[in-house]
């Protein structure tokens, strides 16, 4: 699990050289994106864990689930209906899961439960 | 080998590692935008601002009261330094430390004839006051308060400052040059007696544009001394 941690400093790293530049409008759809990011994250980690990883459909869920979370917020502003609501509704919630199974697994792993007599 | 989850996990999280570090710099940048901001924060934004400008247009308005005043004690400043080379002009002017030009007549008396002394010199140069000359020269010495004219004790020849004339004797005289000419030839004057009793040669002419030079004594006070307004008993 080292090496993604390692990728998410230099990631940080190269974020912070700025190669990358948003326009202050943007800070919101941006936030989004990255709420749907950390949701398929978390869930490539539980995924990892409970051994039902595939790689494919989690870097697709990883850039299509930022991207539509970017487009929904920027639509919804343009139709003036607060579209993103509904990502941070549905990402928030699945990141709390996710979370949740991921949290389990590790207590089931560092402190394996006892058999019921 | 990298196991496959490792390899996609890690490309995901330098992309969630970028995004992260990126939004973080955007959230920044969006909170110094007023447009991004609460009504409450726009509202304490608003007040600051006033406060500020209110306190910038007394500033501005104490600065102008200010300029004004050192500009009206400049302007006095100014109008005394005006005056008071006006006046150096006019006293340099009087005791013959600047050179003076401007219209006025020029008696000449262009050979040795008889009678013509120290006197008679005199006498010409006080009528020239008298009638409104304001700066007279003999052969080019300024006339002043304190010019002295003697006559040699031999010839009785007009000297001046110690200085003893040679003929021709030239009288520059500053003033009103149609004044001057008619008035030193009044009835009775000395330049009438000279030219109509004693039959001597003098000639007058009226010129627009006459020098009378500086004056070669220097005039210093060594016990006088002024007396100021506030001394006055």
């Amino acid at each position: 699990m080292w090496l993604p941690i390692l990728g998410l400093i230099l990631g940080i790293i190269l974020g912070q050289a700025q190669i990358l530049t948003i326009p202050a409008a943007y800070a919101k759809y941006l936030g989004v994106a990255v709420l749907a990011s950390l949701d398929s994250v978390f869930g490539g980690i539980k995924a990892v864990m409970v051994g039902k990883y595939d790689s494919d459909v989690f870097l697709s869920g990883f850039f299509f689930n930022a991207l539509l979370a970017f487009t929904l917020t920027f639509v919804g502003d343009r139709i003036g209906l607060p579209l993103y609501y509904a990502a941070i509704f549905v990402f928030g919630t699945r990141l709390f899961q996710n979370l949740a199974i991921i949290r389990r697994t590790l207590l089931d792993r560092w402190f394996p439960p006892k058999e019921m007599q | 080998m990298l196991k496959n989850w490792q390899s996609s996990l890690t490309v995901a999280f330098v992309a969630l590692g970028i995004l992260l570090s990126v939004q973080f710099h955007t959230q920044q940048a969006a909170l110094k935008e007023l447009s991004s901001q609460g009504q409450e924060d726009l509202i304490k934004v608003l007040t600051a601002v006033t406060e500020k400008r209110n306190d910038l247009y007394m500033e501005k308005t104490k600065l102008e009261i200010q300029k004004s005043a050192l500009d009206g004690a400049s302007n006095q400043e100014q109008q005394l330094v005006k005056s008071m080379e006006n006046d150096l002009a006019l006293f340099e002017a009087f005791y013959g430390l600047k050179p003076l030009k401007g219209p006025g007549i020029v008696i000449t008396v262009p050979e040795q004839q008889y009678l013509f002394n120290s006197n008679q010199l005199v006498d010409i140069i006080n009528e020239l006051w008298n009638i409104g000359a304001e700066a007279v020269a003999v052969n080019d010495y300024r006339i002043t308060y304190y010019t002295s004219i003697e006559r040699d004790p031999e010839t009785w020849e007009p000297v001046i400052n110690g200085t003893r004339l040679s003929y021709p004797y030239v009288i520059t005289a500053i003033g009103d040059p149609q004044k001057l000419a008619v008035n030193i030839k009044i009835i009775g004057g000395t330049l009438q007696l000279m030219m109509y009793d004693y039959k001597m040669r003098i000639d007058i002419e009226q010129k627009t544009d006459l020098l009378v030079p500086i004056a070669r004594e220097k005039t210093t006070f060594r016990m006088a001394k002024p007396v100021l307004n506030s001394q006055k008993p």
